[in-house]
Order: C-alpha cells, then sequence, then structure tokens
C-alpha cells in the first residue's frame, strides 16, 4: 500500500467512527449517551470560555510541574544511581517497591500530609510517574557503549562533558522510552487527585457534572481528557522525533 | 619515545589465575611506524589498551617520553576497531572530530583550522557536516583518523584499525595513514592480525608469541619507502619477510593464523 493509502485509511477510519457515534447518540435517546451534537455543544461553552481558566489551566500547571519535576529529579537520580553500582544495590529493593505500589494508594496520605491543595496533587503525580523515568534513565546509562567511555578517557574529555554529551545522549532513548509512559501516567494521576480531593480541575469538573446530572458536561470534561492524553502524546512524539533523529538511518 | 619494560598482565577470576602476557620488553624511536602481531589471545589489545592508560599492567612499567603511564597521556590519539562504536552519532563529522579540542585547544579559530586540517588530510573536507551514520564503514573510520590527527599527537594508537572494511577499502586506509604519517610525523604502534599489513606498513614488525605471551622476534622492514600497494608487495624482500613473520608467529604460537 502507498503512503498515501494508509493516510486515507487513518483519517477515514476515525471519521467513520465519530459519524456512528454521532448517528447512535442522536437517535439512542439515552440518558448515559446525549447526543453527540449536545456533548460538543456544552464542550465549547464549558471548556472554550470560563473553565479554561478555572479548572483547565490549573490542571495543566500541576502536571506541567510534576512532569517537570519527575523528569528533572528521575533523569538526576537515575544518573547517580547507574553511576554509583553499590548505592544502586542498596537502593533497588526499595525502589522496586516503591514503583509497584500504586499511585493513587498514597492519595490518603498525600492528603494527611499536604490537604488538599496542588502540592498534595504534584507530590501523588511525582511519587506514581517517576519510575518509569529514573528506572529507564539506570538501565539507559548502564548500557551506554563502553567504546565510548574510552574514548572520552583517551580524549581526557572533562566529565561534565562525559555526561552531558556522551552518557545522556547516549542513553536518551530509554530516558525517552520512560518519559513517554511517565506521560500519560502524570494525566491519569491528575485526574484521579483532582477526582478525590480537589476544589478545581477537570478532573473535579468531570465528576461534579455527574454528582449534578449534567451528563453532556460530564462527556465534555471527558472528551477533553482524551484530548489532552492524544495531544500531549503526539506532541512528545514528534519531540522524540527530533531528538533522536541520529537514530532514524541505523 | 615509548618504552615498555617487563610488561605482564594476569587476570584472576574465581581463584583461577590466567597469565595472558608474561614479559614483554620494547622500546619505540620517535617518529617510528611499529606494528604488533601475534596469535588471537596473545594480549596485544591488553598491550595498546595499557599503552594508552586504560588498563595497567600487573606488572612492569610503561613510559611515555620518559613519564610513567598512570592515566590516558597528553597528546595521544586512538583508533578504535570499530569505527561505528567511537564516533557519536549524534554529532556531525566535523564536531565528532572537534570534540578533543574543545577541551584542550582555547581558540576557536585554531581548532576550526586543526579540524579542517586533519579531515582535509583523510580526504573527508567535503563531509563536514554529514553525520557518521550516512558514511560508509571506511569513511568512518577516516573520521577516527581525523579526529586522532586533530588533536596533533605525539603518539597514535591504533588497535586493529582496518579489521572491520573489505580488502579494497583496507588497502586505500593503509595508504592513507602511510600518507598522513608522513604529513604529521608522528610516532606510531598499530596492532593487527594481518600479517601482510603489518609489513606493509612497519619500520619493525613486533612478533608476540602464544600466551602467556613473550616478544617471540623482532623484525626490522628494511623495505623502501614510499611504499605503494602493488610495487612494494610485488617485492621479493616483502615475501621473505612476510614469511618471516609468519613462521615466527608457527613457531611460537600454536597454530599458524591465516594472513586475512
Amino acid at each position: 500500500m502507498t503512503r498515501r493509502t494508509l493516510l486515507a485509511i487513518e483519517i477515514v477510519c476515525p471519521a467513520l467512527a465519530v459519524l456512528a457515534i454521532a448517528i447512535f447518540t442522536s437517535r439512542a435517546d439515552s440518558y448515559y449517551f446525549p447526543p453527540l451534537s449536545g456533548v460538543v455543544q456544552s464542550f465549547a461553552d464549558i471548556w472554550l470560555s470560563e473553565r479554561l481558566v478555572s479548572d483547565l489551566l490549573p490542571s495543566m500547571q500541576r502536571m506541567a510541574i510534576a512532569y517537570a519535576i519527575c523528569v528533572v529529579a528521575g533523569v538526576g537520580a537515575g544518573m547517580v544511581l547507574a553511576r554509583t553500582p553499590r548505592l544502586m544495590t542498596a537502593c533497588e529493593p526499595i525502589l522496586e517497591f516503591l514503583r509497584a505500589l500504586p499511585g493513587p494508594a498514597l492519595i490518603p496520605f498525600g492528603i494527611l500530609l499536604f490537604g488538599i491543595g496542588d502540592t498534595m496533587k504534584i507530590f501523588i503525580i511525582v511519587l506514581g510517574a517517576i519510575w518509569p523515568i529514573l528506572m529507564n534513565t539506570v538501565d539507559g546509562v548502564r548500557g551506554v557503549d563502553p567504546a565510548l567511555l574510552h574514548m572520552a578517557r583517551v580524549y581526557r574529555l572533562p566529565r561534565r562533558v562525559v555526561f552531558s554529551k556522551i552518557i545522556l545522549r547516549s542513553a536518551s532513548p530509554r530516558i525517552l522510552a520512560g518519559m513517554r509512559t511517565a506521560l500519560s501516567l502524570t494525566i491519569i494521576l491528575m485526574v484521579v487527585s483532582e477526582m478525590v480531593g480537589s476544589t478545581n480541575g477537570v478532573g473535579f469538573s468531570v465528576l461534579q457534572a455527574q454528582r449534578t446530572f449534567a451528563v453532556s458536561e460530564m462527556w465534555s470534561g471527558i472528551l477533553l481528557l482524551g484530548l489532552i492524553g492524544f495531544l500531549a502524546n503526539l506532541a512528545f512524539l514528534a519531540f522524540e522525533k527530533r531528538a533522536l533523529f541520529w537514530m532514524r538511518q541505523r | 619515545m615509548l618504552e615498555v619494560r617487563s610488561f605482564a598482565k594476569r587476570y584472576e577470576s574465581r581463584g583461577t589465575v590466567t597469565e595472558a602476557v608474561r614479559d614483554v620488553s620494547f622500546s619505540v624511536e620517535q617518529g617510528e611506524l611499529l606494528c604488533v602481531v601475534g596469535p588471537s589471545g596473545c594480549g596485544k589489545s591488553t598491550l595498546l589498551r595499557s599503552v594508552a592508560g586504560l588498563d595497567r599492567p600487573t606488572s612492569g612499567e610503561i613510559l611515555v617520553n620518559g613519564t610513567p603511564v598512570t592515566e590516558p597521556p597528553e597528546n595521544m590519539g586512538v583508533v578504535f576497531q570499530d569505527y561505528s562504536r567511537s564516533l557519536l552519532p549524534w554529532m556531525t563529522v566535523s564536531r565528532n572530530v572537534r570534540l578533543p579540542l574543545d577541551y584542550k585547544v582555547a581558540d576557536a579559530g585554531e581548532r576550526q583550522a586543526a579540524t579542517l586540517r586533519a579531515l582535509e588530510a583523510v580526504g573527508l573536507a567535503g563531509f563536514a557536516d554529514h553525520y557518521p551514520w550516512q558514511l560508509s564503514g571506511g569513511m568512518q573510520q577516516r573520521v577516527a583518523i581525523a579526529r586522532a590527527l586533530a588533536v596533533n599527537p605525539t603518539l597514535l594508537l591504533m588497535d586493529e584499525p582496518f579489521a572491520s572494511v573489505d580488502a579494497q577499502t583496507r588497502a586505500e586506509l593503509e595508504d592513507l595513514l602511510l600518507q598522513v604519517w608522513q604529513e604529521f610525523g608522528m610516532t606510531i604502534v598499530l596492532v593487527t592480525h594481518d600479517i601482510d599489513e603489518s609489513v606493509y606498513l612497519g619500520d619493525r614488525v613486533l612478533v608476540l608469541s602464544r600466551p602467556p605471551s613473550t616478544v617471540a622476534t623482532v623484525v626490522p622492514v628494511r623495505l623502501p619507502r614510499p611504499r605503494n600497494q602493488l610495487d612494494t608487495k610485488h617485492d621479493s624482500l616483502f615475501a621473505d619477510l612476510r614469511t618471516e613473520v609468519l613462521s615466527a608467529i608457527g613457531a611460537h604460537g600454536q597454530s599458524a593464523p591465516a594472513a586475512h
């Protein structure tokens, strides 16, 4: 199949699915499945006006801050752990336990510690989403070709350069894979933490709409969350493609 | 220039001691091209790595310009066998070549000039902005050679530098090496498993015995320079020297390895 045919299928299939949903919901006359047009209408009414600032923005802010902390702390700690095998051996069981712990399980503790503010949510997101980045960084750094490190030693490259230009870059395919997993975890934990204890946010809005029987509104929030995840992933893939340009031709 | 005294290397794992190199001593004159050959497993790469300061001998001493080697010496270039693993794929050819200079030479113009000179010397001036993976294997190895030349080394170490390329490219790279050696005038120690190559390139060929290795013999190569693939290899002296090296390996090795 040619590229053009594939692209056509890629566009036509989702379009057909949307059409099917529109037809189904407009005829179903169901309380649970309001007409798609109604959902889209309430999406425009709610999310493109006042809630953009009151709920969407706070959610995105939490996500961005938490994700940034995950990346910086995860990559930093991963590099240190990978380069100090003894520390890694000491920490590994604890890390494995923390990684296995479901993020939302810590929400009660988070609320106890920080109340229901932003700090709690960021705490929950970071504690739940940092692990793929940290573990992949460790793997990536351990997997750096010794030949590159020999080269660096022979030419007496300074330590910081070896870290930034060789080790980090060499490990970047693994790190980025971890960052992608962490991105979807970040969205999940953002929603969950907002549903459990919050006064604003997209997750809060969806739950609130359901509790006030505003079903179209609820669906519009779900639609928004889907879009956020989809677009975030799309943006990430574009970034990854640029960052790993050197891997394409190998 | 380079002096190796009673070099020995033993490995210990789970209580068993493997003696790779027993006693190897030799010296290399300023500007000389020494080839090191020997049966596989004779520790020739270990020896080179130790001269490079990447490994330590179990006993013995290595002196570069009278200074004992404890870490990679300054003004040394190294070309490894596996070009694809020693170049950075996320940097262009010229960035790869310039990388060691960035932390060695303060003046940016000087760095640029040295990079360009090195790329010109290996015939890659037109590929400065390419990435290594856009080049053939032989060209990638030229980049590695250029990187070594850029630091203006007094000592160039090469570990089976042409083992991973096809025969045609290999011959080209051999001639290229002789050419840059003449231009830059550094001392070269080249490890190879190819006897023809060692005779074709070297001023002397150091033959190691099978492990635990010692120096089997040192063969002076009295072939005239400049050498070229056609005439030099048809010289009857070339055949004699080749036989001499081969029999030295044969007498001291378990089985004589093939020339290629």
